[in-house]
């Protein structure tokens, strides 16, 4: 038998800061930067940070510069994260790994929200950019499955009970439940949800902060629902109110421009209303 | 070929070491090579259920720990030899259960001949209970018609999706078996309590036995006697059927209707 090798190279999804720059005036931007890391402080001085230069769209700004004012700030950095390969040319000289990744959407500003935060520089954790109403752990990337983010995934498909206290993420897909989820369990998906099945626990669909994403179910018994991360209890009365056929829950803006989860009924086909 | 069974639950106090005492007897009245052990290291029980507390000289730490040899330490059913127990130890701390000491002992019974090898788990999801589960092949969820049991239970079954050696290895996962305890029809069909077919719908998995509330049980664990040997009793009857229907024979549930049994039918049989 061969002696087994002490060393071993594994993927990896570790909690790291970054330090988002956006676009804004220009000049302004050294001590804008600088304060943000300033009220940071305590947070960045023991983190391991990228700089996130994804979401700028003005170069008027050399990154190099950007980079030295970081580094005067006496943060522990660790790469840069551009999103044009043709930017790694003016990185060239800082000697830090200069790392090309595509903004998910979970990354992507939200829309409506851009035109208040142009100034802000903010410093995120990594699973950053959640709606408020979500907490960071529901969706941080431990609970990833094997596969990276890919488009065109097929879905996840659940066959076995989910049972209270487990946890599974369909991560950048759907999900298709087909064996009953317990209470206590945590289903969640980057995409939508369809249950054959009944959904009992937690279901969390559109986890990276896709709206309209939606969770369809043939027996929906959930303690709680979320889509784009804004998620809603149900108590027994709730689910009542909707029979026990099919239901669909969706993220609509009510009159008031607000975010809504919306629980309703799938209705019968007219073939089946008649009888 | 040995077949590994865990007895287990995760909440406590729903019955696991009254099933595993008459599960294991029944196997053992079949005719089957039984051995059961007390994974509740610190708190044994099992030994005083079976009646055979006095008997007990090694128990199963010390053959982990090599202070003595398996045989000296299974004790020997009086009612039936083809029962053996195997205490845990009551002194020793819970920290000496480790899984290479468990695999031996499991190894070395499989070389005796046993058919089965029944692991009546401790409470909880600690280490005890994981070392309790983790060889198994087979495991008998024990739960109560009753909302926080059935829960613990569901929370055990996603254990043994994931930290049995089936499932580390990949193999063909554990089968999984329910058995309801201290079922009460009456209660059940007024809706004051579960019912089992609701138990079985928020588990999924297999009903193998509803075993009714009874005395009987209490004062069998007061006398030592397994329940499965208290003549007659409906407890008796269930663990019976359940046993039955483990080694593969289809028996109806009993026990699970409020109505009583007619006279005519208890006196001649039904």
């Amino acid at each position: 038998m061969k002696p087994r090798r002490q060393t071993v190279i594994k993927g990896s999804s570790l909690p790291v800061l970054r330090i988002v720059v956006r676009d804004g005036d220009a000049g302004s931007l050294p001590t804008d930067l600088a304060d943000t890391i300033e009220d940071a402080q305590p947070l960045l001085s023991e983190a391991i940070v990228v700089l996130d230069l994804r979401e700028r769209e003005a170069s008027d700004v050399d990154p190099g510069a950007i980079v030295e004012v970081v580094r005067n700030a006496n943060v522990r950095l660790a790469a840069v994260l551009i999103r044009e390969p043709k930017e790694r040319e003016a990185l060239a000289n800082v000697g830090l790994p200069v790392i090309e990744a595509p903004l998910s959407i979970r990354e992507r500003p939200r829309r409506g929200a851009t035109e208040e935060q142009v100034t802000a520089h903010q410093a995120e954790t990594a699973p950053a950019e959640q709606p408020a109403e979500q907490t960071a752990e529901q969706t941080s990337p431990h609970h990833a499955t094997e596969q990276p983010i890919r488009d065109g995934l097929a879905p996840l498909c659940l066959k076995r009970p989910l049972r209270s206290g487990q946890r599974v993420y369909a991560q950048g897909r759907d999900a298709v439940v087909v064996a009953a989820t317990s209470r206590g369990s945590e289903l969640i998906a980057d995409g939508s949800i369809y249950a054959f099945s009944p959904l009992r626990g937690r279901v969390l669909a559109g986890a990276s902060g896709d709206t309209t994403a939606c969770i369809v179910a043939t027996h929906l018994d959930a303690e709680l629902v979320a889509v784009g991360g804004v998620y809603r209890t149900l108590e027994p009365d709730d689910l009542k109110a909707h029979g026990s056929g099919p239901v669909s829950v969706t993220l609509s803006l009510d009159p008031e421009g607000n975010e809504k989860l919306t629980l309703a009924a799938l209705a019968p086909s007219p073939s089946m209303q008649r009888k | 070929m040995t077949q590994v069974i865990v007895v287990t639950s995760g909440k406590g106090g729903v019955g696991k070491t009254t099933t595993s005492a008459s599960f294991a007897s029944g196997l053992a009245m079949r005719g089957k090579k039984t051995a059961v052990i007390d994974f509740d290291i610190g708190l044994r029980n099992l030994d005083l259920i079976l009646g055979c507390e006095r008997r007990v000289v090694y128990d199963f730490i010390n053959v982990i720990q090599g202070d003595a040899n398996l045989s000296q330490a299974l004790v020997r059913d009086k009612r039936n030899e083809n029962l053996s127990i195997l205490a845990a130890s009551q002194t020793k701390d819970k920290e000496a259960l480790k899984e290479e000491g468990v695999k031996t002992v499991f190894d070395q019974l499989k070389d005796m001949g046993f058919d089965y090898i029944v692991c009546d788990s401790p409470a909880g999801i600690e280490t005890g209970a994981l070392l309790a589960l983790r060889f198994a092949d087979q495991a008998i969820i024990v739960t109560n018609p009753e909302v926080s049991a059935v829960r613990d239970a569901d929370r055990m079954l996603g254990i043994i999706d994931s930290k049995s050696l089936r499932a580390e290895k990949g193999l063909e996962p554990v089968k999984e078996h329910l058995v309801i305890t201290r079922y009460m029809p009456k209660r059940a069909n007024k809706g004051e309590m579960l019912g089992h077919t609701d138990v079985q719908e928020l588990l999924n998995i297999p009903l193998l036995g509803v075993i009714p509330e009874s005395e009987v049980v209490l004062e069998c664990s007061n006398q030592g006697t397994p329940v499965i040997l208290a003549n007659g009793s409906p407890a008796a009857r269930a663990y019976d059927d359940m046993v039955a229907r483990f080694l593969g024979e289809d028996r109806p549930l009993k026990f699970v209707n409020g109505d009583a049994t007619p006279l005519w039918k208890r006196l001649f049989g039904g």
